[in-house]
Protein backbone atom coordinates (compact mmCIF):
# COMPACT_ATOMS: atom_id res chain seq x y z
CA UNK A 1 0.00 0.00 0.00
CA UNK A 2 1.38 3.43 -0.87
CA UNK A 3 0.55 6.84 0.63
CA UNK A 4 1.89 9.89 2.36
CA UNK A 5 3.83 9.57 5.59
CA UNK A 6 2.26 10.60 8.86
CA UNK A 7 2.91 14.35 9.23
CA UNK A 8 2.63 14.34 13.01
CA UNK A 9 5.24 11.62 13.43
CA UNK A 10 7.61 13.29 10.95
CA UNK A 11 7.48 16.77 12.47
CA UNK A 12 7.60 15.66 16.09
CA UNK A 13 10.28 13.08 15.30
CA UNK A 14 12.49 15.67 13.60
CA UNK A 15 11.91 18.13 16.45
CA UNK A 16 12.88 15.53 19.06
CA UNK A 17 15.87 14.62 16.91
CA UNK A 18 17.04 18.23 16.85
CA UNK A 19 16.77 18.57 20.64
CA UNK A 20 18.52 15.22 21.10
CA UNK A 21 21.33 16.32 18.77
CA UNK A 22 21.94 19.48 20.81
CA UNK A 23 21.79 17.43 24.02
CA UNK A 24 24.32 14.90 22.74
CA UNK A 25 26.51 17.72 21.49
CA UNK A 26 26.54 19.29 24.96
CA UNK A 27 27.28 15.86 26.44
CA UNK A 28 30.40 15.26 24.35
CA UNK A 29 31.72 18.80 23.98
CA UNK A 30 31.00 22.48 24.19
CA UNK A 31 27.96 23.65 22.28
CA UNK A 32 28.50 26.54 19.91
CA UNK A 33 25.40 28.48 20.91
CA UNK A 34 25.96 31.07 18.19
CA UNK A 35 25.64 28.31 15.63
CA UNK A 36 22.61 26.84 17.41
CA UNK A 37 21.06 30.32 17.51
CA UNK A 38 21.12 30.42 13.72
CA UNK A 39 20.65 26.76 12.91
CA UNK A 40 17.74 26.01 15.23
CA UNK A 41 15.32 28.64 13.85
CA UNK A 42 16.19 27.56 10.30
CA UNK A 43 15.59 23.92 11.24
CA UNK A 44 12.28 24.79 12.91
CA UNK A 45 11.08 26.62 9.80
CA UNK A 46 12.18 23.73 7.59
CA UNK A 47 10.41 21.19 9.81
CA UNK A 48 7.26 23.33 9.83
CA UNK A 49 7.25 23.66 6.03
CA UNK A 50 7.77 19.92 5.68
CA UNK A 51 4.92 19.19 8.10
CA UNK A 52 2.56 21.55 6.28
CA UNK A 53 3.50 20.00 2.95
CA UNK A 54 2.79 16.50 4.19
CA UNK A 55 -0.50 17.54 5.82
CA UNK A 56 -1.75 19.27 2.66
CA UNK A 57 -1.69 16.05 0.67
CA UNK A 58 -3.34 13.86 3.28
CA UNK B 1 -14.12 -1.69 69.18
CA UNK B 2 -13.60 -1.52 65.47
CA UNK B 3 -12.84 -4.60 63.48
CA UNK B 4 -9.68 -3.77 61.55
CA UNK B 5 -9.07 -6.08 58.57
CA UNK B 6 -5.99 -8.26 58.74
CA UNK B 7 -3.05 -6.94 56.75
CA UNK B 8 -3.05 -8.75 53.44
CA UNK B 9 -2.31 -7.83 49.87
CA UNK B 10 -5.40 -6.82 47.90
CA UNK B 11 -4.70 -8.43 44.54
CA UNK B 12 -8.12 -7.70 43.11
CA UNK B 13 -7.71 -3.91 43.50
CA UNK B 14 -3.95 -3.75 43.16
CA UNK B 15 -2.06 -2.09 40.34
CA UNK B 16 1.26 -3.90 40.70
CA UNK B 17 1.27 -6.38 43.55
CA UNK B 18 -1.63 -5.20 45.66
CA UNK B 19 0.53 -4.04 48.58
CA UNK B 20 -0.69 -0.42 48.56
CA UNK B 21 -4.29 -1.51 48.09
CA UNK B 22 -3.92 -3.94 51.00
CA UNK B 23 -2.44 -1.25 53.24
CA UNK B 24 -5.22 1.15 52.24
CA UNK B 25 -7.85 -1.43 53.12
CA UNK B 26 -6.24 -2.09 56.48
CA UNK B 27 -5.93 1.60 57.26
CA UNK B 28 -9.34 2.27 55.71
CA UNK B 29 -8.14 5.09 53.49
CA UNK B 30 -8.26 5.75 49.76
CA UNK B 31 -5.70 3.53 47.95
CA UNK B 32 -4.73 6.54 45.85
CA UNK B 33 -3.40 8.24 48.98
CA UNK B 34 -1.25 5.24 49.87
CA UNK B 35 0.08 4.98 46.30
CA UNK B 36 0.90 8.70 46.21
CA UNK B 37 2.65 8.43 49.56
CA UNK B 38 4.56 5.40 48.36
CA UNK B 39 5.73 7.22 45.22
CA UNK B 40 6.90 10.16 47.31
CA UNK B 41 8.73 7.73 49.62
CA UNK B 42 10.42 6.08 46.63
CA UNK B 43 11.62 9.44 45.35
CA UNK B 44 12.78 10.67 48.76
CA UNK B 45 14.56 7.42 49.56
CA UNK B 46 16.27 7.29 46.16
CA UNK B 47 14.52 4.06 45.25
CA UNK B 48 14.85 2.22 48.54
CA UNK B 49 11.07 2.31 48.84
CA UNK B 50 10.98 -0.20 46.01
CA UNK B 51 12.86 -2.66 48.20
CA UNK B 52 10.34 -2.11 50.98
CA UNK B 53 7.55 -2.79 48.50
CA UNK B 54 9.29 -5.99 47.40
CA UNK B 55 9.69 -7.14 50.99
CA UNK B 56 6.02 -6.44 51.78
CA UNK B 57 4.93 -8.14 48.59
CA UNK B 58 6.97 -11.21 49.50
CA UNK B 59 5.92 -11.24 53.15
CA UNK B 60 2.20 -10.49 52.96
CA UNK B 61 -0.23 -13.20 51.92
CA UNK B 62 -2.79 -12.42 49.26
CA UNK B 63 -6.53 -12.54 49.79
CA UNK B 64 -7.95 -15.97 50.59
CA UNK B 65 -4.48 -17.36 50.91
CA UNK B 66 -2.31 -18.14 53.87
CA UNK B 67 0.73 -18.65 51.69
CA UNK B 68 3.11 -15.82 50.99
CA UNK B 69 4.35 -15.40 47.43
CA UNK B 70 7.87 -16.40 48.43
CA UNK B 71 6.62 -19.97 48.85
CA UNK B 72 6.06 -20.40 45.12
CA UNK B 73 8.40 -17.98 43.40
CA UNK B 74 8.98 -18.58 39.72
CA UNK B 75 12.39 -17.91 38.14
CA UNK B 76 10.92 -14.73 36.60
CA UNK B 77 10.00 -13.45 40.07
CA UNK B 78 13.47 -14.21 41.40
CA UNK B 79 15.10 -12.33 38.50
CA UNK B 80 12.70 -9.40 39.02
CA UNK B 81 13.48 -9.19 42.75
CA UNK B 82 17.23 -9.34 42.09
CA UNK B 83 16.90 -6.59 39.45
CA UNK B 84 14.93 -4.42 41.87
CA UNK B 85 17.55 -4.96 44.55
CA UNK B 86 20.34 -4.07 42.10
CA UNK B 87 18.41 -0.95 41.14
CA UNK B 88 17.77 0.10 44.72
CA UNK B 89 21.36 -0.52 45.81
CA UNK B 90 22.75 1.27 42.76
CA UNK B 91 20.74 4.43 43.42
CA UNK B 92 21.43 4.29 47.15
CA UNK B 93 25.19 4.23 46.73
CA UNK B 94 26.97 7.52 47.47
CA UNK B 95 26.42 10.21 44.83
CA UNK B 96 24.07 7.91 42.87
CA UNK B 97 26.97 7.17 40.58
CA UNK B 98 25.72 3.73 39.62
CA UNK B 99 22.05 4.69 39.32
CA UNK B 100 22.15 4.44 35.54
CA UNK B 101 23.28 0.81 35.77
CA UNK B 102 20.25 -0.06 37.89
CA UNK B 103 17.91 1.93 35.66
CA UNK B 104 19.16 0.30 32.48
CA UNK B 105 18.87 -3.18 33.99
CA UNK B 106 15.29 -2.36 34.98
CA UNK B 107 14.51 -1.13 31.46
CA UNK B 108 15.97 -4.23 29.86
CA UNK B 109 14.13 -6.46 32.31
CA UNK B 110 10.83 -4.69 31.59
CA UNK B 111 11.34 -5.17 27.86
CA UNK B 112 12.24 -8.83 28.30
CA UNK B 113 9.30 -9.42 30.61
CA UNK B 114 6.89 -7.85 28.13
CA UNK B 115 8.31 -9.86 25.24
CA UNK B 116 8.03 -13.20 27.04
CA UNK B 117 4.60 -12.41 28.42
CA UNK B 118 3.36 -11.27 25.04
CA UNK B 119 4.59 -14.40 23.29
CA UNK B 120 3.01 -16.60 25.91
CA UNK B 121 -0.38 -14.87 25.72
CA UNK B 122 -0.88 -13.37 22.26
CA UNK B 123 -3.56 -10.73 21.93
CA UNK B 124 -6.83 -11.74 20.36
CA UNK B 125 -7.57 -10.75 16.80
CA UNK B 126 -8.79 -7.33 15.86
CA UNK B 127 -9.61 -8.12 12.27
CA UNK B 128 -12.53 -6.06 11.01
CA UNK B 129 -15.86 -7.74 11.32
CA UNK B 130 -16.54 -7.54 7.59
CA UNK B 131 -13.35 -9.47 6.80
CA UNK B 132 -14.29 -12.18 9.26
CA UNK B 133 -17.80 -12.50 7.87
CA UNK B 134 -16.47 -12.73 4.31
CA UNK B 135 -14.44 -15.82 5.11
CA UNK B 136 -15.77 -18.81 3.23
CA UNK B 137 -15.10 -22.37 4.17
CA UNK B 138 -13.36 -24.31 1.42
CA UNK B 139 -15.86 -26.50 -0.46
CA UNK B 140 -15.96 -30.07 0.74
CA UNK B 141 -14.21 -29.30 3.98
CA UNK B 142 -15.83 -30.48 7.17
CA UNK B 143 -18.04 -27.98 8.93
CA UNK B 144 -16.10 -25.96 11.44
CA UNK B 145 -17.18 -23.28 13.85
CA UNK B 146 -16.22 -19.65 13.95
CA UNK B 147 -13.32 -20.45 16.24
CA UNK B 148 -11.56 -22.27 13.42
CA UNK B 149 -11.79 -19.24 11.13
CA UNK B 150 -8.17 -18.64 9.99
CA UNK B 151 -8.74 -14.89 10.02
CA UNK B 152 -9.51 -15.11 13.69
CA UNK B 153 -6.36 -17.13 14.30
CA UNK B 154 -4.16 -14.24 13.20
CA UNK B 155 -2.85 -12.28 16.15
CA UNK B 156 -1.74 -8.67 16.32
CA UNK B 157 0.60 -6.97 18.72
CA UNK B 158 -0.95 -4.92 21.45
CA UNK B 159 -0.23 -1.16 21.18
CA UNK B 160 2.27 -1.40 24.02
CA UNK B 161 4.25 -3.97 22.05
CA UNK B 162 5.77 -1.16 20.01
CA UNK B 163 7.56 0.02 23.13
CA UNK B 164 9.65 -3.14 23.45
CA UNK B 165 12.36 -2.22 20.92
CA UNK B 166 12.41 1.37 22.19
CA UNK B 167 12.80 0.41 25.85
CA UNK B 168 15.37 -2.23 24.90
CA UNK B 169 17.41 0.27 22.90
CA UNK B 170 17.23 2.89 25.66
CA UNK B 171 18.19 0.32 28.30
CA UNK B 172 21.13 -0.97 26.24
CA UNK B 173 22.42 2.51 25.46
CA UNK B 174 22.09 3.62 29.10
CA UNK B 175 23.94 0.51 30.20
CA UNK B 176 26.73 1.33 27.75
CA UNK B 177 26.86 4.93 29.00
CA UNK B 178 26.87 3.77 32.61
CA UNK B 179 29.77 1.39 31.95
CA UNK B 180 31.70 4.19 30.22
CA UNK B 181 30.85 6.53 33.11
CA UNK B 182 32.07 4.08 35.74
CA UNK B 183 35.16 3.17 33.75
CA UNK B 184 36.16 6.60 32.48
CA UNK B 185 34.00 8.92 34.61
CA UNK B 186 33.50 11.32 31.74
CA UNK B 187 29.83 10.97 30.76
CA UNK B 188 27.73 14.05 31.47
CA UNK B 189 24.20 13.49 32.84
CA UNK B 190 22.59 15.15 29.81
CA UNK B 191 23.77 12.21 27.69
CA UNK B 192 21.14 9.89 29.22
CA UNK B 193 17.94 11.79 28.31
CA UNK B 194 19.49 12.91 25.02
CA UNK B 195 20.17 9.40 23.82
CA UNK B 196 16.70 8.27 24.95
CA UNK B 197 15.19 11.19 23.04
CA UNK B 198 17.21 10.31 19.95
CA UNK B 199 15.88 6.74 20.07
CA UNK B 200 12.30 8.02 20.44
CA UNK B 201 12.84 10.37 17.48
CA UNK B 202 14.07 7.47 15.34
CA UNK B 203 11.06 5.39 16.42
CA UNK B 204 8.70 8.24 15.50
CA UNK B 205 10.29 8.68 12.09
CA UNK B 206 10.19 4.93 11.50
CA UNK B 207 6.48 4.85 12.33
CA UNK B 208 5.78 7.79 10.00
CA UNK B 209 5.99 5.71 6.85
CA UNK B 210 2.70 5.11 5.05
CA UNK B 211 0.21 2.74 6.59
CA UNK B 212 0.76 -0.85 5.70
CA UNK B 213 4.51 -0.30 5.42
CA UNK B 214 5.32 0.75 8.97
CA UNK B 215 4.13 -0.45 12.35
CA UNK B 216 1.79 1.99 14.06
CA UNK B 217 3.20 4.56 16.47
CA UNK B 218 3.40 3.14 20.01
CA UNK B 219 0.82 4.62 22.32
CA UNK B 220 2.15 7.50 24.43
CA UNK B 221 5.40 7.88 22.47
CA UNK B 222 4.87 11.58 21.72
CA UNK B 223 4.02 12.28 25.36
CA UNK B 224 7.08 10.39 26.59
CA UNK B 225 9.19 12.28 24.04
CA UNK B 226 7.87 15.61 25.28
CA UNK B 227 8.72 14.73 28.87
CA UNK B 228 12.21 13.60 27.83
CA UNK B 229 12.64 16.81 25.83
CA UNK B 230 11.84 18.88 28.90
CA UNK B 231 14.40 16.96 30.96
CA UNK B 232 17.02 17.36 28.20
CA UNK B 233 16.36 21.07 27.80
CA UNK B 234 16.46 21.67 31.55
CA UNK B 235 19.95 20.15 31.58
CA UNK B 236 21.37 21.97 28.56
CA UNK B 237 19.76 25.40 28.85
CA UNK B 238 21.66 26.61 31.95
CA UNK B 239 24.88 26.45 29.93
CA UNK B 240 23.21 28.43 27.12
CA UNK B 241 22.33 31.45 29.21
CA UNK B 242 24.70 34.38 28.88
CA UNK B 243 27.47 34.65 31.40
CA UNK B 244 26.95 37.06 34.23
CA UNK B 245 30.05 38.39 35.90
CA UNK B 246 30.35 39.33 39.53
CA UNK B 247 33.88 40.59 39.85
CA UNK B 248 34.99 42.10 43.10
CA UNK B 249 38.45 43.25 43.90
CA UNK B 250 40.48 45.81 45.75
CA UNK B 251 40.34 46.83 49.42
CA UNK B 252 37.07 46.36 51.26
CA UNK B 253 35.62 48.02 54.30
CA UNK B 254 32.81 45.81 55.64
CA UNK B 255 33.69 42.59 57.40
CA UNK B 256 30.87 40.62 55.74
CA UNK B 257 29.68 40.54 52.19
CA UNK B 258 26.94 38.71 50.30
CA UNK B 259 27.07 38.04 46.57
CA UNK B 260 23.90 36.74 44.91
CA UNK B 261 24.45 34.89 41.66
CA UNK B 262 22.17 34.99 38.66
CA UNK B 263 21.03 31.89 36.78
CA UNK B 264 23.70 30.93 34.29
CA UNK B 265 27.45 31.20 34.26
CA UNK B 266 29.02 33.34 36.96
CA UNK B 267 32.56 34.29 37.80
CA UNK B 268 33.47 35.67 41.20
CA UNK B 269 37.01 36.98 41.23
CA UNK B 270 38.41 37.36 44.73
CA UNK B 271 41.99 36.87 43.62
CA UNK B 272 42.88 40.54 43.86
CA UNK B 273 41.49 41.04 47.35
CA UNK B 274 43.72 42.89 49.75
CA UNK B 275 42.59 42.20 53.31
CA UNK B 276 43.55 44.13 56.42
CA UNK B 277 41.45 41.93 58.72
CA UNK B 278 39.43 38.71 58.57
CA UNK B 279 36.63 38.88 56.06
CA UNK B 280 33.59 36.72 55.20
CA UNK B 281 32.01 36.37 51.78
CA UNK B 282 28.76 34.49 51.21
CA UNK B 283 27.96 33.52 47.63
CA UNK B 284 24.46 32.20 46.97
CA UNK B 285 22.74 31.04 43.80
CA UNK B 286 19.83 28.86 42.64
CA UNK B 287 21.15 27.27 39.47
CA UNK B 288 24.09 27.66 37.18
CA UNK B 289 27.82 27.47 37.25
CA UNK B 290 30.28 29.41 39.37
CA UNK B 291 33.95 29.96 38.71
CA UNK B 292 35.54 31.18 41.92
CA UNK B 293 38.99 32.76 41.81
CA UNK B 294 40.69 32.82 45.22
CA UNK B 295 43.58 34.99 46.38
CA UNK B 296 46.94 33.39 47.04
CA UNK B 297 48.49 35.87 49.44
CA UNK B 298 46.00 35.42 52.33
CA UNK B 299 44.62 32.47 54.27
CA UNK B 300 41.42 31.14 52.76
CA UNK B 301 38.71 28.89 54.21
CA UNK B 302 35.97 27.81 51.84
CA UNK B 303 32.76 25.88 52.55
CA UNK B 304 30.66 24.54 49.72
CA UNK B 305 26.99 23.58 50.04
CA UNK B 306 25.61 22.31 46.74
CA UNK B 307 22.20 20.60 46.63
CA UNK B 308 22.85 18.86 43.33
CA UNK B 309 25.84 19.21 41.09
CA UNK B 310 29.61 19.17 41.08
CA UNK B 311 32.47 20.84 42.92
CA UNK B 312 35.92 20.99 41.37
CA UNK B 313 38.69 22.56 43.38
CA UNK B 314 42.45 22.20 43.61
CA UNK B 315 41.89 20.02 46.70
CA UNK B 316 38.59 18.33 45.86
CA UNK B 317 39.45 17.27 42.35
CA UNK B 318 35.91 16.32 41.35
CA UNK B 319 33.10 15.80 43.87
CA UNK B 320 29.65 15.33 42.43
CA UNK B 321 26.24 14.21 43.59
CA UNK B 322 23.48 15.40 45.90
CA UNK B 323 23.76 17.38 49.14
CA UNK B 324 27.44 18.12 48.74
CA UNK B 325 28.95 19.71 51.85
CA UNK B 326 32.67 20.26 51.65
CA UNK B 327 35.19 22.44 53.44
CA UNK B 328 38.77 23.21 52.64
CA UNK B 329 41.40 25.70 53.62
CA UNK B 330 44.40 27.21 51.95
CA UNK B 331 47.02 28.50 54.33
CA UNK B 332 49.38 31.25 53.33
CA UNK B 333 50.80 32.86 56.44
CA UNK B 334 49.30 32.52 59.96
CA UNK B 335 50.05 36.19 60.59
CA UNK B 336 47.94 37.30 57.68
CA UNK B 337 44.13 37.74 57.78
CA UNK B 338 41.73 34.98 56.72
CA UNK B 339 39.16 35.14 54.00
CA UNK B 340 36.19 32.89 54.75
CA UNK B 341 33.97 32.04 51.79
CA UNK B 342 30.65 30.21 51.94
CA UNK B 343 29.28 28.99 48.61
CA UNK B 344 25.62 27.91 48.71
CA UNK B 345 24.37 26.73 45.33
CA UNK B 346 21.10 24.96 44.59
CA UNK B 347 22.00 23.14 41.39
CA UNK B 348 25.06 23.49 39.24
CA UNK B 349 28.82 23.39 39.11
CA UNK B 350 31.41 25.15 41.25
CA UNK B 351 34.92 25.41 39.91
CA UNK B 352 37.61 26.93 42.09
CA UNK B 353 40.95 28.25 40.91
CA UNK B 354 43.74 29.58 43.06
Amino acid sequence: MTGRPDGMSVTVGLLFGAIAAVGLWSAVGTVDWALVGVGLPVALVAIGVLGINISRHQ
Amino acid sequence: MTNTPMLRRDSSHGVVGGVCAGLARTWQVDPLLVRAGFLVAVVISWGLGLVLYGVLWAALPADASRRTPTRNLSPTHVVAIIALLVFAISVALPEGRYAAVGLSILALLAAGWYLTRHRRRPASTTRPAEQVSQWKQPPGSPQVGLAQNPLLAVTRRAPLGGWVPIVSAVGASWLALAIVSVAAGSVRPVAYPSIALAIMAIALLASARPRGVARPRPRGLVLAGLATSLVTLSLILPSATPASQAVTQGPISASEEVIELGIGRNTVDLSQRTLTSDHEVTITGDAGSLTLLLPTDVNVEVTYQVDAGRVRTPQQSDAQGMDLQLSESYASDPAKPTLRVLVALGMGTVEVRR
